[in-house]
């Protein structure tokens, strides 16, 4: 409650003095220039959104890769472990 | 001290209402213009032309400083042009969507830099708006004195803001009730409500007979 300042005043506002301030080709350059800020600001969203993008795919392609040797090599060492050498007996036999 | 001293007229002929009254060909004609702003922003200047002074002034009395009101009157229209392509016919006029742009500025700034809200209320305004009654005077008492100036100015600055702003709207702007609700986004008859409260808080202070055609 109250806490608001009321002044009065003599006079209403002169209408010259408020024509001094009445200017719409300002106001057309200020929206030219928003405009402008704002495509600029569209323009470098996309751009970052394309980059977090890029490096998104960038990260799986990485990882699958490295997956891809991961799994390589667990195949070369299963094969590795898996071919024991034949016990001299059959070799005997077979000779 | 006041008693029966004055009578509350309401006069709404201080921005001539002919003009004001708006037929609702003239309302869509706007939002017409409205919508060709969006494409063409020339096409806004139109706008611009026939509601800079009362937003101006709408404005000026909530801040008494010209500079500031210039920048806030600007920035009311520059977001009225950014949003022409978003606003819909919601069977009110296009000023009144200005009246709430300007309004939300006003509070923005005050927000900004903390400080209580200024109302300037012209004189001559007040003057015409409260008509006293000889009638009702006691004897020796002629019409406006700088006492009830001052005694009404000191009721005043007991209202809250938000009567104080459907005051404003209702009396100095000359907006009925569906638009004071639409300006500062409540319900109609909350703004009927505010406003006959402060009108009866004002009869009770300065026991005053109100004539009011309640629009």
């Amino acid at each position: 409650m109250g806490s608001n300042e009321i002044r009065l005043r003599k006079q209403k506002l002169n209408p010259g003095r408020v024509a001094r301030h009445r200017n719409y080709a300002e106001l057309m350059r200020k929206h030219e220039r928003s405009l402008k800020t704002r495509h600029l600001i569209v323009v470098l969203v996309y751009f970052i959104v394309v980059l977090i993008m890029l490096f998104i795919s960038l990260m799986i392609i990485r990882m699958e890769k490295k997956k891809e040797l991961k799994n390589v090599r667990a195949y070369a060492f299963s094969i590795d472990h898996s071919t024991q050498p034949l016990p001299v007996r059959t070799l005997l036999i077979r000779e | 001290m006041y008693g029966n001293a004055c009578d509350f007229t309401k006069t709404f002929g201080l921005l001539t209402k002919e003009t004001l009254l708006q037929s609702e060909d003239d309302i869509r004609n706007e939002y017409a213009i409205l919508e060709r702003s969006g494409k063409n922003p020339q096409a806004f200047g139109e706008l611009y032309e026939r509601y800079f002074d009362r937003i101006f002034n709408f404005i000026y009395r909530q801040t008494e400083d010209e500079d500031l009101t210039a920048d806030l009157c600007s920035q009311t229209f520059l977001n009225a042009l950014k949003n022409a392509n978003k606003f819909e016919f919601r069977g009110v006029p296009i000023s009144a969507w200005f009246y709430r742009i300007a309004s939300n500025e006003v509070n923005k700034h005050y927000r900004k830099i903390k400080k209580a809200k200024v109302f300037s209320i012209e004189e001559v305004l007040i003057k015409e708006l409260i008509e006293i009654s000889s009638d009702n005077l006691p004897t020796g008492q002629a019409g406006w004195s700088e006492e009830l100036v001052q005694k009404l100015v000191e009721y005043m600055k007991e209202l809250p803001t938000d009567m104080l702003e459907v005051l404003q709207l209702r009396f100095f702007e000359d907006k009925d009730f569906r638009e004071i609700a639409f300006i500062l986004s409540i319900t109609e008859s909350g703004a009927k409500m505010r406003t006959y409260r402060a009108l009866d808080k004002l009869r009770k202070n300065f026991n005053l007979s109100i004539k009011y055609d309640g629009k």
